[in-house]
């Protein structure tokens, strides 16, 4: 090592030895010549000859040198600093542009790095899989019901087996220390923290003696996180008491370092038993059948809740003999013969979740491989650019080059010298993108997902995978934009160039090149502005659409009464306060309370059985819910199309009663008046007891991008279902109102916590933000693929200009009109643009596949689009391209003859 | 005559078995060996000797000559002489190799 080392430093020395060595060789030839009778300096001459070219056999010897490599890169990458440091417009631009294009990758691939390849950090993650039940519905094919879990437990053994909630997100409060904050709370069970291999890193997690029922285990795991910020990672941290919902918890340990739980989205900071389910009043994303979900969840097989996770090591046999038991079960209440072949065919599965669940991933990966294309575009495009830049400079450096070759540098040496230079600037542009790039996909994350309340969202950290890309990256558009200028500059006609003088002018086919570039440059730059246009109809398109409700004239506050603890017998009387308040608030003209916020992602589906409808065999009725307050329509403007509005005299005691949105009348009630009909749920037992009595229009009440759901509204007064926003219509600036409501709100209750505050129009407009992301990004991408694609344009055009001058002053000299000049280098130009488009064409159809499922509303083959794209493209590089042609028209005949 | 392929090295430690040369006497010694055969230019000469001292086969010292100058002298080491050993046998058994593939009928 140390010989490979000295070796560049102790070059010296090293050389001067060589050089006596060689020298020893040929005077001694010459002597021996002198002696034999010939002139000294013949002599010597005659030696010289004899040996051969004595730098070359220098170079030879240098080449077999230990770490000769390594002292050869050290001067190329010398040489190659110094050239660029005389060269700094070029330089700059130059990495510029690659660090724009290498910086978008980086940036793109550290959130797709996030999302779908980052695995979590437990020991083995390869081996853990959740079990689903894949002929379930979506929603609710991987969550299993308590009971069920333990089954499978006492088959498996210990450790064998976990079972998760979902992430709540909790206001949490430390004994005798400020506010509540919100965190991400999650129940498992006592198996989860070994199963996972996860040890901690202070006290204890949570352990199979934590699985104890009744009585409770109200002992609490924070996270390395949370130990660290908000208690400052002291140890005596262990036996501090945190409230829940209500409920009183003890610390008992700290999770490892890094572990932010088992959900991207949700980042969890606390967990406790599952044991714990009702004390902490958790009651989200579950599906329940015949079960009384106020009453301790643990202990009912009707609920639905838990994620079950296993390792590969698992007893599947065991516990697929458990799934298959509980489906017989299923199946002996179902009458239908084949409904119960349905039931009887399910099957349990292993999905892998290496990285962890998530229901952003599904959502997010098209749009991220989308993007992820698009920025490679970029990229491909500033390689060319590059490219172009390079054989330009070869160009100029023509001279230089084969000065070196005809001294005896080596084809292949002079390669490696200029790779040399793209590397240093491909690195210098990748470190720069790298920074770069840390900083926005942050950006971009919290872009796509907004101001997120509680729990922040998933990391984006560069790890060693986004490391290793960049520095991939750098040696690919190294390889990309150096490899061809290399080669075309080395190859050169010696003779000629030395002859030609100081200019380099034979560049024939280096100028074909130039012109290949700048047409696929072309090409994809009308890719990336057809998909930028695309975008920008779609996210139009969204803005547009009919919502069916009014979003500017709303204000929506959104409550918690669950978490502030309210008996469900005091709800009605908290409603009757919460509008009467607000309606007391000057401008505001009417106020209603709801289950369900709009375009929220709050939603509750069910199986409802219509009376005097026999469903088809494995049919389902589902309608979607919401139960509602007084005047709740009138409040955030949706039309009543039929029948009457709920209205005080529908109460607990009275008729059950429901109002459905135009859709559930069409598709269930064709042809006939669904008022008056009845309906109810297919839960064993229950009768078909709600009456119809009004028709409400559709409106899209989940998301501007959905399409409005089959709904039924109930009055909110005839259930104990605890509501979740109070609606709050307004006349004039919403916005000026909110915080008098603000305080309204707040009025009626201090411990009632106010989550949000929002115009509905904002809160509809959060629904278009990935939306608008995606819009703002290709359209940057368009316009840098723009910018690039143009630059390219007039550079080579201009380079052509120069290189013709002679030429064209000779045909000005000649009687050429300056217009026919003019039109000539125009005309090429407009040939490169066109025959770039032309080629471009193919290639947006193939991508319009790729985009078309994220687009909304958008036909990928409409000409008029794809026409627009061409055009403005056209347009912007013919306006470039009229520079170089006018040059080429405003030649002075002599000043180019003279310089020729 | 061109040098076969992977006889430089054969050639060159044979050359200063019996006593140390400079680069000039090595290429001398060759020739004469082989009755003229093979003459070694530097430009396959010089990189040999210097890969050859890498791989500690040879080491070098600057010594007088016959003229009175300094000159870079080359003297087979131990392991240069197992080498030398080897590379006879190796030969050894490719010219017997080829001489029969030669006489095969």
């Amino acid at each position: 090592m140390r010989k490979y080392l000295a070796n560049p430093f102790r070059r010296a020395r090293t050389e001067q030895e060589l050089d006596e060595e060689l020298r020893f060789y040929v005077e001694t030839l010459a002597e021996e010549k002198t002696r034999a009778g010939m002139a000294p300096d013949e002599a010597f001459r005659a030696a010289r000859i004899q040996f051969g070219g004595i730098e070359q056999v220098k170079e030879q010897v240098r080449d077999v040198r230990p770490g000769a490599w390594l002292a050869a890169f050290l001067q190329d990458l010398r040489y190659a600093v110094r050239g660029l440091w005389n060269d700094p417009g070029f330089a700059l631009v130059v990495v510029l542009s690659l660090a724009i294009g290498i910086g978008a990758n980086a940036a793109l691939f550290s959130v797709l790095n996030a999302v779908l390849l980052r695995p979590l950090p437990v020991a083995h993650p390869e081996q853990l899989f959740a079990l689903s039940n894949p002929l379930s519905p979506n929603s609710v094919k991987n969550i299993f019901s308590y009971p069920i879990f333990e089954r499978m437990r006492n088959v498996t053994g210990r450790n064998g087996i976990a079972a998760l909630s979902r992430v709540a997100n909790v206001r949490v409060q430390v004994d005798g220390d400020g506010d509540p904050e919100p965190r991400g709370v999650q129940l498992v069970s006592g198996e989860f923290f070994a199963l996972a291999g996860l040890s901690p890193a202070l006290g204890r997690t949570i352990a199979p003696e934590d699985n104890r029922r009744g009585g409770g285990q109200p002992v609490a795991v924070i996270s390395h996180d949370l130990w660290q910020r908000r208690f400052g990672g002291s140890a005596d941290v262990v036996g501090r008491g945190l409230t829940l919902n209500g409920s009183h918890f003890m610390i008992v340990g700290v999770a490892p370092p890094g572990f932010t739980g088992m959900w991207l989205e949700s980042r969890t900071d606390i967990w406790i038993p599952l044991v714990m389910q009702q004390a902490v009043r958790y009651s989200q994303n579950f599906s329940a059948n015949d079960a009384d979900t106020d009453k301790p969840w643990i202990d009912q097989e009707g609920i639905r809740w838990l994620n079950l996770v296993v390792r590969t090591n698992a007893d599947a046999v065991a516990l697929d003999t458990v799934f298959r038991q509980y489906v017989a079960h299923q199946a002996e209440t179902v009458a239908n013969p084949e409904i119960r072949r349905l039931v009887l065919k399910q099957r349990l599965s292993l999905d892998p979740i290496a990285q962890g669940f998530s229901n952003l991933r599904r959502q997010f990966t098209g749009p991220l491989f989308a993007l992820m294309a698009m920025v490679a575009l970029v990229l491909l495009i500033a390689c060319a650019n590059t490219a172009n830049l390079l054989l330009a400079r070869a160009n100029r450096r023509a001279r230089e080059i084969a000065v070196r070759l005809a001294l005896g540098a080596g084809r292949g040496r002079l390669i490696r010298q200029l790779l040399t230079e793209s590397f240093l600037l491909a690195s210098i542009a990748a470190a720069t993108g790298f920074a770069f790039s840390n900083a926005t996909s942050a950006l971009l994350v919290r872009g796509a997902l907004g101001p997120v309340t509680g729990s922040a969202p998933f990391s984006t950290s560069s790890d060693l995978r986004v490391l290793g890309f960049t520095i991939a990256l750098s040696v690919l558009t190294t390889l990309l934009f150096g490899l061809v200028p290399a080669f075309r500059a080395t190859r050169i006609d010696l003779e000629g160039t030395l002859r030609a003088g100081a200019r380099g002018v034979r560049g024939g086919a280096r100028i074909n090149t130039q012109k290949l570039l700048v047409v696929s440059q072309m090409a994809l730059t009308l890719i990336l502005v057809v998909t930028a246009i695309w975008f920008s109809a779609s996210l139009r398109n969204l803005a547009q659409v009919r919502l069916g409700f009014d979003k500017e004239h709303v204000v929506t506050v959104w409550i918690d009464p669950q978490s502030a603890g309210y008996p469900t017998a005091q709800l009605p009387q908290l409603y009757r306060r919460l509008v009467d308040s607000a309606e007391a608030v000057p401008g505001v003209r009417s106020a209603a309370v709801a289950a369900c916020g709009l375009a929220t992602s709050c939603r509750d589906i069910s199986d409802i059985r219509i009376a005097g409808d026999e469903p088809r065999p494995g049919e389902q009725v589902l309608v979607q819910e919401n139960r509602i307050g007084l005047n709740y329509f009138s409040t955030v403007g949706m039309h009543l199309l039929a029948g009457r509005d709920f209205n005080g005299r529908d109460t607990v005691t009275s008729r059950g009663v429901a109002i459905v949105s135009e859709a559930v009348a069409r598709r269930y009630f064709p042809g006939s008046n669904a008022i008056g009909r009845r309906f109810g749920y297919t839960d064993k037992g229950a009768k078909a007891d709600i009456e119809i009595v009004g028709i409400v229009e559709n409106a899209r009440v989940n998301s501007v991008r959905e399409e409005p759901p089959l709904m039924a509204y109930y009055p909110i007064q005839q259930s104990t279902v605890y509501g979740g926003s109070l609606e709050v219509r307004v006349t004039g600036d919403a916005a000026a109102r909110m915080a008098e409501i603000r305080k309204a709100v707040t009025g009626v209750d201090r411990s009632l916590p106010i989550d949000r505050i929002t115009v509905l129009s904002e809160q509809v407009s959060g629904n278009l933000r990935q939306d608008r992301l995606i819009m703002w990004l290709t359209s940057t991408f368009g316009l840098l693929a723009l910018g690039l694609g143009c630059f390219g344009l007039y550079g080579v055009m201009s380079y052509s200009v120069a290189r013709r001058r002679g030429e064209l002053g000779i045909r000005l000299a000649l009687g050429a009109p300056e217009s026919q000049l003019f039109r000539m280098v125009f005309g090429e130009s407009l040939a490169l643009i066109g025959v770039g488009l032309a080629l471009g064409l193919p290639f947006v159809f193939a991508v319009s596949r790729v985009v078309s499922g994220i687009l909304y509303g958008v036909k990928v083959n409409d000409p008029v689009l794809v026409g627009l794209a061409a055009l403005a493209l056209s347009a912007t590089a013919a306006l470039t391209a009229f520079f170089p042609a006018r040059r080429a028209s405003q030649i002075s005949p002599i000043s180019a003859l003279r310089y020729e | 005559m061109e040098l076969l392929p992977g006889t430089l090295d054969l050639l060159i430690l044979k050359a200063i078995s019996l006593e140390r040369l400079h680069g000039l006497g090595i290429s001398r010694r060759i020739e004469q060996m082989t009755r003229g055969t093979f003459q070694v230019k530097p430009g396959s000469l010089f990189p040999a000797l210097h890969r050859m001292e890498n791989q500690d086969w040879l080491a070098s010292e600057w010594g007088e000559s016959e003229s009175n100058r300094r000159a870079k002298y080359y003297r087979l080491t131990k392991s240069g002489r197992r080498q030398l050993e080897a590379e006879k046998v190796r030969w050894d058994r490719v010219a017997l190799a080829i001489a029969q593939a030669l006489e095969a009928s």
